[in-house]
C-alpha cells in the first residue's frame, strides 16, 4: 500500500504555512500486509523523491538513495532502480520491485524489519468487459473533484511472477492471482469496509470480485454525508457492475467477522457472503484528521462465498450463473465508529442518477484537447 | 438565602455515602423523594445550564447526562437525553433539505442501566422539548395522556404524571419520567420500559464551593467556536428516590450522582471519558471528570485539535488540569484500558483504569448519522486516582489524594480505534493567552440580559 499526501508541500509544513494554508499532513508511505498477517511500514514526512505518472499506472519513491545518486522520477530498468535506491520502489502495470524498511512506529502489530521483492504482472481484467474501452470505477464524475474520495479499480486480475524476501524467507510464486486499485482525494471515508478476491474455487477461468461501501462527506458548506458501496465482478470476460446508479446496493456489516452484500442491477442480482475467525491486523490510511495513521483492520483469510443470478421481470432470482467460494478473501473495515453493526444501503439522488447513467466518455473527450485533460485520467 | 443553605452545608458534616463494599447493606428504609421547585440564581449553578438552542437553523445538537450510582448493588444508571436540530419540529421534508442541506431531527431518550441492560425511545418530532435558557431544567413529551397539552416547562409530580404518558422532566433537585423502548436496539440487551423519580442535593457544581461556578471548557464555550462544547453540571450530588427496571424497583437513598452536558454540531471524531464519584480510600465527596478527543476546528480548512481535561472535586477544592493551565496526557486502548495524567503547575495528577466488562454500545448525535451508536460505555471500571503537589522542578511532591473505586464509568466513542491512542494537548499559545484571562462572560452579559447568549 503505497500513500502520498499534501504533494504540493514536499516538506512537513513551516509554521508560516500553516497559517498560510492551514495545516496539511504530508509525505509518502509505503506498508505492506504480508505473510501470516505481519506488517511493516516506512513512511517519510518528505514527498519530494515521489514521482507519478500523469496518465498510467506507473509511480515511484525513493526513502533512501544509493552513493549520492539522483532519486529516480521515472520508470527505470531493474538493474538500474537497484544502483540507484537503496530504500524505496516503482511499480508499473507490468512490474514491481523494491526495498523497504519498517520505521519502529507500530508497536500495535507483529512487524518484520524489511522487506525486498520483484515481480512482473500480465494483467487479464481492467475494469470493464474484455475487449472494450475499461470503466471508470465511480462512474464518469470521478473525473472531477466530486464525491470524494475517489476510487478506481486498476486491475481486477492479473497474474503475477517473481518473489519476494519477507521475515527473512525468499517467497517465490509463478502467475500468482494479483489485483490492484487506487483512491484519491481529501481523506478516507467517514467509516467503510471492503471486500477483493480474485482466488476462487467452483468456477473456471479468471474470476475477480471487488466490493466496497462507506460514509463520505459530500463536498460543501453544509456537511452532508452519503452512503456509497458498488459490487463488481468480472467473469469469464464479462464485468457485472452494481453501482448506485444503475441499481441498489444492500448490507449488513459487523464491526468484525461478518460482511453481507446484495445488489439488484436491474439484469443481475449478486449476492456474497463472507466470515474471518482471523483477528486481523490494522493498517494505516491516509485520514483527514491525523494523516496517515492506523484506520482500518484487514485480514487475507477471509471465508467468501459469492452467486449471480439473472434477473426474473419480478426482480426475483432467476438461473445461477456463479456460483464459487474461497478461503483467500480480503475483506477490511475501517475508520468509525464500528460499535455495531451498520445495516444500510445506497441511494443516489434522482438528479445524480440520471447524471451518471449518461455515456460520457470523459477521457476521449479530453483526448481530443488533450492539455485540458484533467491529471491522472 | 442561599449563602445560609452554603454556610449549612459546609457547617453540618455531612452524611457520609454508602461506599462501595459489597459487604455494607442501608438499613434504613428509603424516603420517597421529596420534590422542591427550582430556586433561581442557585450558587451551584454553572455556567452553560441553560439550553443553548439560539433560534437558528445551524447544526445543532445538546445533549444532558445525569448518572446515579447506587454503591451498595455496585449497579448505576445513566440517563441521556438529546435533542437535534430544534428549529425543524419534524424530519425535514424534500424541500427544506434543497433549502438548508440535509438535518438529522428529533429528541432521543436513553438509559444505560443495572446489568449494563439498556432502553432507547427516539422519535425524529422535537416539538415537544423545551429547555430553560439560564437554568438546568428541561423535558420532553413523547406521548402525551389523554389529549393532555405536553408541558412546557417544571411541573409539580402529580402534575407531570397527569399529563404525560411517555417522557421525562429534570431539573437540578428533581428527575422523574416513564420511557418505551422502541425496538431498533438489537445490538444490544434491551429493557422494554423504564420509569423513575428520584430528588438531588447538589454538592459540588464545577469550581471551588463557595465561589463562582466555572465554564468547563473556559470562557470561549459561551461561542460557536471549538465545538462541540462541553460542561460539567453537577460533578457530584447526592440523589434519593427509585427506579423501576427490567420488572424490579431499586430504591436509593443518598446516591451519588453527577450531570453534564454537550451542545454544538456533533460529537468529535474520536475520543474516551471518564467519570466517577464513588470512591474508597478518600474522605468525604470526591468527584472526577476527566476526557479527551479530536475534534474539528470550525474554518474553511479541515482542521482537528487534540482537547483533553482532568477535573477533581475533593474537599471543597477543585483541582483543574486544562489545556491553557498545562499538558494533558493520555493512553487510551481501543477497549479496556484508560491512562491520563496532567500537570497544571501547582499539582500532578494521574489516573489509571482498566475494565473486562464488554461494555454496551450507547448512541450520541453524531454529525454523519444523527443520533446513532457511536461509543461504548461501562459503569463497572476498576480506578485509581492520585494527585501530588508539584514541585519547582515538575516532580511529584506531597500526595494529597490517592484513592480507589470499582464503579468508574469509561467510554470510547467514534474511531478509528483499531490501535491505542497516545497523545497530550496541545493549544496554540495565541488561545493559551486568551483562555488565561479571567473573563466572566456570566457576569458580563447579566449587565444586558438581552444579549446573553441562550443557554449560558
Amino acid at each position: 500500500m503505497y500513500s502520498v499526501e499534501s504533494p504540493s508541500f514536499p516538506r512537513k509544513l513551516t509554521p508560516f504555512e500553516v497559517t498560510q494554508y492551514g495545516p496539511r499532513f504530508t509525505g509518502v508511505g509505503a506498508q505492506i500486509l504480508g505473510a501470516d498477517d505481519k506488517y511493516i511500514c516506512q513512511f517519510s514526512e518528505e514527498s519530494q523523491n515521489f514521482w507519478g505518472d500523469r496518465h498510467e499506472l506507473i509511480l515511484g519513491n525513493t526513502f533512501v538513495a544509493k552513493n549520492n545518486s539522483r532519486p529516480p522520477n521515472k520508470e527505470l530498468p531493474p538493474q538500474e532502480f537497484d544502483n540507484k535506491v537503496l530504500e524505496g520502489f516503482q511499480v508499473t502495470p507490468l512490474w514491481h520491485q523494491g526495498f523497504i524498511r519498517d520505521d519502529r512506529r507500530s508497536n500495535y502489530v507483529e512487524t518484520v524489519e524489511t522487506a525486498r521483492w520483484e515481480y512482473s504482472t500480465r494483467p487479464v481484467y481492467g475494469w470493464g468487459n474484455v475487449g472494450s474501452a475499461q470503466k471508470s470505477t465511480a462512474g464518469w464524475l470521478a473525473a472531477f473533484p466530486v464525491f470524494e474520495p475517489h476510487w478506481q479499480i486498476c486491475m481486477a486480475g492479473g497474474l503475477s511472477t517473481g518473489w519476494i524476501e519477507w521475515d527473512g524467507e525468499r517467497i517465490e510464486f509463478n502467475n500468482a492471482p494479483s489485483y490492484s486499485e487506487k483512491n484519491w482525494g481529501g481523506g478516507f471515508p467517514r467509516r467503510w469496509f471492503w471486500v477483493q478476491c480474485n482466488v476462487f474455487e467452483g468456477g473456471s477461468g479468471e474470476i475477480a470480485l471487488t466490493a466496497a461501501g462507506g460514509l463520505r462527506q459530500i463536498p460543501g458548506i453544509t456537511e452532508t454525508y452519503e452512503n456509497a458501496a458498488l459490487i463488481g465482478v468480472h467473469y469469464a470476460g464479462i464485468f457485472y457492475e452494481f453501482v448506485p446508479w444503475n441499481g441498489v446496493v444492500n448490507w449488513e456489516v459487523n464491526p468484525w467477522g461478518y460482511w453481507f452484500m446484495s445488489a439488484d442491477n436491474g439484469r443481475h442480482v449478486v449476492e456474497l457472503e463472507a466470515r474471518t475467525d482471523d483477528p486481523g491486523t490494522t493498517l494505516r490510511a491516509p485520514t483527514m484528521e491525523a494523516g496517515l495513521a492506523p484506520a482500518c483492520k484487514d485480514t487475507c483469510f477471509g471465508i467468501l462465498k459469492l452467486q449471480i443470478w439473472e434477473r426474473r421481470y419480478d426482480g426475483s432470482k432467476g438461473k445461477l450463473i456463479l456460483d464459487v467460494s474461497s478461503n483467500m478473501a480480503a475483506l477490511e473495515v475501517g475508520g468509525g465508529p464500528w460499535f455495531s453493526p451498520w445495516k444500510g444501503q445506497t441511494s443516489t439522488p434522482a438528479v445524480l442518477k440520471r447524471a451518471l447513467e449518461l455515456p460520457i466518455d470523459v477521457d476521449g473527450f479530453f483526448n481530443a484537447v488533450p492539455l485540458f485533460k484533467p491529471p491522472g485520467l
